[in-house]
């Protein structure tokens, strides 16, 4: 007792002493260990501590605290497979509240990320308004390469938080990674109502308008972020394409060539001039601007895709068969290279492999079909989501 | 952010609703408007909100000559309403007589075909081989097959014939796919609706534009398959289509169909226009079966892999290579599409190069037909418009319900101007259009127009002017009992122009055009060469015919004149 006294008071030193002398007269005396363990803790002496909790451990078999502390030490300490190893090993029954919890960030700090949403989901069945549980459960699903599963994760988060423009911005941004625009809009529009002031969710509604094929009410945003951001090259190269959808070519290319003048590495700008090129019909500038861009990002699987179609025009089937297979390695999920393929290799011959190229392009529709159906039921009702479905790593 | 924005993007554009600009072009034809003069008082029944997909889609025009008297005449199907659904009666389309003097006759009543019901479209052709041309007449509900009495009387044969289809049906064909001399017939269907169990207008992601509420469909609603009907001979058919392999087992939307031989082997291949899906080009593997090669021949969809809301279809050679290219009429915000056939059956999609493309995507396209309008020897394009949904003109997104008509005219260099401007305020008026049907219905040597339009009045429009250039305008008979001879191929040279048309029933949008085949001349006075290869293979050769004439060409029995005198409203 005077130990814990000792340790309010601030007085370590003391408190070190009382508790080493109680542990002389008995050594079995187990709270002893733990306190000493969470002293050197405190004291910043994670080894000594770390020895006392194990101590601790071995004499208090029913209770988890000193485990749940070795577990924290080593994590501490960058041992995330030893510290999960000691937390598995608390009986069920003796698991304290933030168990889980703690679990997770071990497990997402080993890496594990599907068990790290495993546990997540415990959590979240303790906690079932967490938003900041949900984010997580989002930004695992992300790790795993489920863009799905992330946004149905902040979908529930939007729908218990429905005013935070931040929240709503970040559903914004998974909505159109998921190419779900539509959700993408209303969630941005309501993000700007609640902030009219935000540059970036002005740039961002406009890039999501772009991407539902509202160009003119693209217009509208991307104007205002230009004029409020001149110098942000990322500005004038989504008002240039928006100009350029809105056909007004002349426009266009003024604030893609500013944002090149701003940030010539933005090869975008380079592929959006090639489009431009490509459309009026002058396909030697679109091939320019095309190689420029795969000159400096080999993978750039549109510009790969128009080159490609620049040669297939022009009956070269063979380099138009490179560069649509480039551009399908850097993007398989896109359907029209996939028809593209189809149609070049039906030209060269080799029909076995146009029948493959027709199933992919076949397949890469179904899922351009599902994702606007997922689109279909549900803006701002991610809720939907059947938290009982176990998940499928 | 990276807006990641491709070739699809592109294509869907929004394009301003901007006036057409003035092209240079023929300036010496004109279309007037010659319906209140025709006589032709017909009215199309809509539902002016269009709620529900099925009250937007009807409007089939056929010109075809019921009586044989040498005279297109004109048939207008109607349609009825979801709230007149209930008796056939409350919608009457029309038979028009031609007068021959450039008036027309409600002949509807005597001839039997006023209430068919929910009427989309028709194709024409004599079934039976007596000389007569006979009607079909797709629908919502049971379609029907009406025999031609040879006395201005039809007689519904539809069960006895055994082409009955009680889906809803759009675009129909005739055609002999498999050469046995009797004409089969392809039904197009497209979705399966139910008057009993309506989309709800406006709810869901498909039943909006926009933003805005609007009908529900094609997307999101089940798809109907095909039909194909055997002619066995007797005056009967047998439904084929899964056993041919065109029963379309994927339901999708089926618009409109043309049988064609585009890669001239002598056998019959068949091009479908689907709305909201991949088009489909059936080869015809000269055994009763065929393979769908749409997708891997390059004609199914756009050039950058993207499905579009393909309407109406035109087939022609529009660039002199010998080779027949397939042009697509499309939604609005994607383009028409104009394939050009190249060697082996492949196609590419030239519509943006052709400059056919760019104009085109305000529009919500439907009839279309290779029409050569000023006889200067090259086949141009006509493309009636008319917007879905009433409700885009409550936003501002520069598209309008009712459009004008678009007219490209071939430059002879592979590429088209859109000329309609320059050729009669009748073209620049906005309607809601539908089918069309093109032919000569004057017999003055050039090619006119009747037009469907839902909100009002057809609209019969007189080419007036294109025959200042020469002309021939051939009739094939065939020697069986095809014998409007469908599917025949006819080559016309004259000096260095050479031309190559095939003779079609169905096609356009869910309409019926001239059987005969119509040649602009330009300044040739001669014509070297008609060679005429007939549905079974055969080929005939016709030397030195003279221009600016009607004739009918009768297999195995050579070639006369048909008619020799002009309406009255001949203008040359």
């Amino acid at each position: 007792m005077l130990g814990l006294l000792r340790v309010k008071q601030q007085r370590l030193k003391e408190a070190e002493s009382f508790f080493q002398s109680a542990i002389r007269l008995n050594p079995r005396l187990a709270n002893a260990y733990v306190n000493l363990g969470y002293l050197y803790k405190q004291t910043n002496q994670p080894e000594l501590s770390l020895r006392n909790f194990q101590t601790a451990a071995t004499l208090l078999s029913n209770n988890s605290e000193p485990l749940f502390n070795i577990a924290l030490l080593l994590a501490d300490s960058r041992q995330f497979d030893k510290a999960i190893q000691v937390l598995e090993a608390i009986r069920i029954n003796a698991r304290p509240d933030d168990y889980w919890d703690l679990l997770s960030r071990l497990y997402l700090s080993a890496g594990n990320f599907p068990k790290a949403e495993d546990s997540l989901r415990k959590v979240l069945a303790r906690k079932p308004d967490s938003i900041s549980t949900l984010r997580q459960l989002s930004g695992v699903a992300l790790k795993l390469n489920e863009p799905q599963r992330a946004w149905q994760y902040l979908g529930d988060a939007v729908r218990l938080a429905p005013n935070s423009p931040d929240l709503l911005y970040e559903f914004a941004q998974l909505s159109l990674r998921n190419n779900l625009g539509q959700e993408a809009v209303i969630a941005t529009r309501k993000a700007l109502f609640l902030e009219p002031d935000r540059h970036d969710f002005l740039l961002f509604l406009g890039n999501a308008l772009l991407n539902t094929a509202s160009f003119h009410d693209a217009l509208t945003y991307l104007n205002q972020y230009v004029r409020l951001k001149p110098d942000d090259a990322s500005g004038q190269l989504s008002l240039g394409w928006a100009l350029y959808l809105e056909k007004d070519f002349d426009g266009a290319r003024k604030h893609l060539e500013e944002c090149l003048r701003l940030s010539p590495d933005l090869i975008d700008a380079y592929y959006h001039l090639g489009m431009i090129a490509y459309e009026t019909g002058d396909r030697t500038h679109a091939r320019d601007f095309f190689t420029k861009v795969v000159d400096r990002k080999s993978d750039h699987a549109s510009a790969l895709l128009g080159l490609g179609m620049i040669y297939s025009s022009e009956q070269q089937y063979e380099r138009a068969r490179l560069s649509f297979e480039a551009s399908a390695r850097a993007n398989g999920d896109e359907p029209k290279v996939h028809y593209q393929l189809a149609q070049v290799y039906s030209r060269l011959g080799n029909q076995d492999a146009a029948r493959r190229e027709q199933g992919l392009y076949a397949g890469a529709q179904k899922r351009v079909e599902e994702r606007k159906k997922l689109s279909q039921s549900l803006p701002f009702s991610a809720a939907a989501i059947d938290r009982s479905k176990p998940n499928q790593h | 952010m990276k807006p990641v924005f491709t070739l699809a993007a592109i294509l869907t554009a929004v394009l301003p609703y901007l006036p057409p600009k003035t092209q240079a072009g023929p300036e010496f034809v004109r279309f007037v408007d010659v319906t209140q003069a025709s006589g032709v008082r017909f009215k199309h029944n809509t539902a002016p909100e269009k709620k529900y997909i099925v009250e937007s889609m009807s409007g089939g025009v056929a010109l075809f000559d019921y009586d044989n008297d040498g005279w297109l005449d004109i048939y207008l199907t109607n349609s009825l309403t979801v709230d007149t659904a209930n008796d056939a009666k409350n919608s009457r389309s029309a038979l028009y007589r031609n007068n021959r003097d450039g008036t027309f006759t409600d002949v509807t009543d005597r001839s039997g075909l006023g209430y068919p019901g929910w009427a989309m479209g028709i194709a024409t052709a004599d079934y039976d081989g007596d000389g007569w041309i006979d009607v079909y007449i797709t629908c919502l509900g049971p379609n029907h097959l009406y025999h031609n009495n040879g006395d201005g009387t039809f007689t519904d044969v539809t069960q006895k014939a055994g082409v009955d289809d009680t889906r809803w049906s759009t675009g129909a064909a005739f055609g002999d796919y498999d050469n046995d001399g009797n004409v089969d017939l392809f039904v197009a269907n497209y979705v399966d609706f139910r008057i009993k169990d309506l989309p709800e207008f406006g709810k869901g992601k498909f039943c909006q534009f926009r933003g805005v509420p609007v009908q529900c469909g094609p997307r999101g609603l089940p798809g109907a398959g095909d039909s194909l009907f055997h002619n066995n001979g007797d005056g009967t058919f047998t439904e084929v289509s899964k056993k041919a392999g065109v029963s379309d087992l994927d339901g999708r939307f089926g618009m409109s169909a043309l049988w064609t031989d585009l890669d001239g082997d002598g056998w019959m291949d068949l091009y479908v226009a689907n709305d909201s899906g991949p088009n489909f080009l059936y080869k015809n593997n000269r055994n009763g079966t065929f393979n769908e090669i749409g997708l891997l021949s390059g004609c199914a969809v756009g050039e950058d892999g993207n499905e579009q809301g393909s309407m109406g279809l035109a087939i022609g050679d529009y660039n002199h290579d010998g080779l027949l290219d397939i042009f697509v009429t499309n939604f609005s915000d994607e383009y028409n599409t104009l394939y050009r056939q190249e060697k082996g059956m492949f196609f590419s999609d030239v519509s943006f190069a052709s400059k056919l493309a760019q104009v085109s995507i305000p529009y919500v396209g439907w009839a279309t037909d290779f029409i050569d309008f000023d006889n200067d020897g090259w086949v141009d394009l006509m493309v009636v418009n008319g917007h879905v949904y009433p409700q885009v003109d409550n936003i501002s997104v520069g598209i309008t319900y009712a459009q004008r008509i678009l007219l490209f005219h071939n430059e002879h260099n592979g590429t088209f101007s859109e000329v309609a401007a320059n050729c009669g305020d009748a073209l620049t008026a906005r309607r809601v259009s539908r089918g069309a049907a093109f032919g000569d219905i004057d017999n003055d040597g050039d090619v006119d127009v009747v037009i469907n339009n839902l909100d009002g009045s057809p609209v019969v429009l007189r080419n007036e002017g294109g025959n200042k250039n020469n002309w021939i305008n051939i009739k094939t008979i065939g020697s069986k009992r095809n014998r409007e001879a469908l599917g025949a191929q006819v080559t016309v040279k004259a000096d260095d122009l050479v031309q190559v048309k095939e003779v079609y029933s169905g096609g356009s949008y869910i309409s019926q055009n001239d059987t005969r085949l119509h040649f602009g001349l330009g300044k040739k006075t001669k014509i070297d060469l008609i060679e005429v290869r007939w549905p079974a293979g055969k080929t005939e050769a016709f030397r030195d015919v003279p221009v600016n004439q009607f004739v009918v060409i009768q297999e195995g029995k050579g070639l006369s004149k048909a008619i020799t005198t002009s309406s009255p409203q001949s203008n040359k």
